[in-house]
C-alpha cells in the first residue's frame, strides 16, 4: 500500500479533483494506495510513511519525499507526463 | 441538488466591471448573498483565502479563477457565480503565487462540502480543459447561452 499526500490551499476543491484523478490512475494500474487529502500547511506533520506528495501549488520546501506538481489534473496541460511521473514513484 | 440551482442564470454576469481580483470577488459575493446562497462572512473568507492561496489557473484558452473557501457554516446553498470580463483582471496563479495571469472568467464557488461534489468539480474542471468549449463560453452572446453550455456539459 502506497501512501500519497494530496494537498492544496484549503483542501476544499482542487485537491479533491487531483485526488480523484490519482485514485483512478492507480486503480487502472493496479497500485493499491491510500490518499491523505490535507491543506498545504498540514504536510509537515503528516509525513510519516508517505511515498509521494502531490500538490496543486508549487512547493518550495523540500520535505525529503518524492514530489509531483498536480496542476495538470486541473488545467489539462501535460496530464500524461504527470501521470507517468506519479507512476514512476509508485511502482 | 439541481444543476440549475448550482448554475443559476441569475448568477452569471457579463456586464460588471471589477477594478481588480478582490473587487470581482466582492461583486460575485454580494450577488450570492442577494440570491440567498451565502452569508456575507463568506466573502471575507474567500478574499483572505485568495490572498493566501490564489486561485488563478492558466488554461490553453485563457485564464480562469475559482475563488472559494472552506464553508464554515457560511454557505447556505451550493452555487457557482460567474463573472465574464471584457477586460481581464489580474489574479495570482494557484500553481505559483508569485506568478500573475490575466483572467477572463471568474467562477466563484460556494459549496457546503467539497467531498459531496467530487463529480461536479471534476465536470467543472473537464470543461476548463476543453479548449473549444472554453472558446464558446468566452464568446457566448448572453448569459442564457452561457448557462446552457455549462449545463449541457455538467450532466
Amino acid at each position: 500500500m502506497k501512501k500519497i499526500i494530496v494537498a492544496c490551499g484549503g483542501a476544499v476543491a482542487t485537491s479533491t479533483v487531483a485526488a480523484t484523478a490519482i485514485r483512478e490512475l492507480c486503480n487502472k494500474n493496479n497500485i493499491p494506495i491510500e490518499i491523505l487529502q490535507i491543506r498545504m500547511n498540514e504536510i509537515e506533520n503528516n509525513l510519516s510513511g508517505v511515498d509521494l506528495i502531490v500538490t496543486t501549488m508549487r512547493i518550495k520546501k523540500d520535505f525529503g519525499k518524492p514530489y509531483v506538481n498536480g496542476m495538470p489534473f486541473l488545467s489539462g496541460i501535460n496530464v500524461e507526463e504527470t501521470e507517468e511521473k506519479i507512476l514512476s514513484y509508485l511502482r | 441538488m439541481s444543476t440549475h440551482t448550482l448554475f443559476n442564470e441569475k448568477l452569471i454576469f457579463f456586464d460588471k466591471i471589477p477594478s481588480d481580483n478582490f473587487s470581482a470577488i466582492k461583486i460575485l459575493g454580494d450577488e450570492l448573498v442577494k440570491a440567498g446562497y451565502i452569508l456575507p462572512a463568506y466573502i471575507k473568507t474567500v478574499s483572505k483565502r485568495e490572498f493566501d492561496f490564489p486561485t488563478g489557473i492558466a488554461l490553453r484558452s485563457s485564464g480562469v479563477a475559482i475563488p472559494h473557501a472552506a464553508p464554515e457554516n457560511n454557505v447556505l446553498k451550493d452555487g457557482i457565480a460567474v463573472l465574464r470580463l471584457k477586460k481581464p483582471v489580474i489574479f495570482h496563479s494557484m500553481e505559483d503565487s508569485e506568478d500573475k495571469l490575466s483572467v477572463s472568467i471568474i467562477f466563484m464557488l460556494a459549496l457546503r462540502e467539497a467531498n459531496g461534489h467530487i463529480s461536479m468539480l471534476q465536470k467543472l474542471f473537464r470543461i476548463f480543459q476543453q479548449n473549444d468549449l472554453m472558446q464558446k463560453l468566452l464568446i457566448a452572446d448572453n448569459t442564457e447561452k452561457f448557462q446552457t453550455l455549462m449545463l449541457e456539459n455538467m450532466q
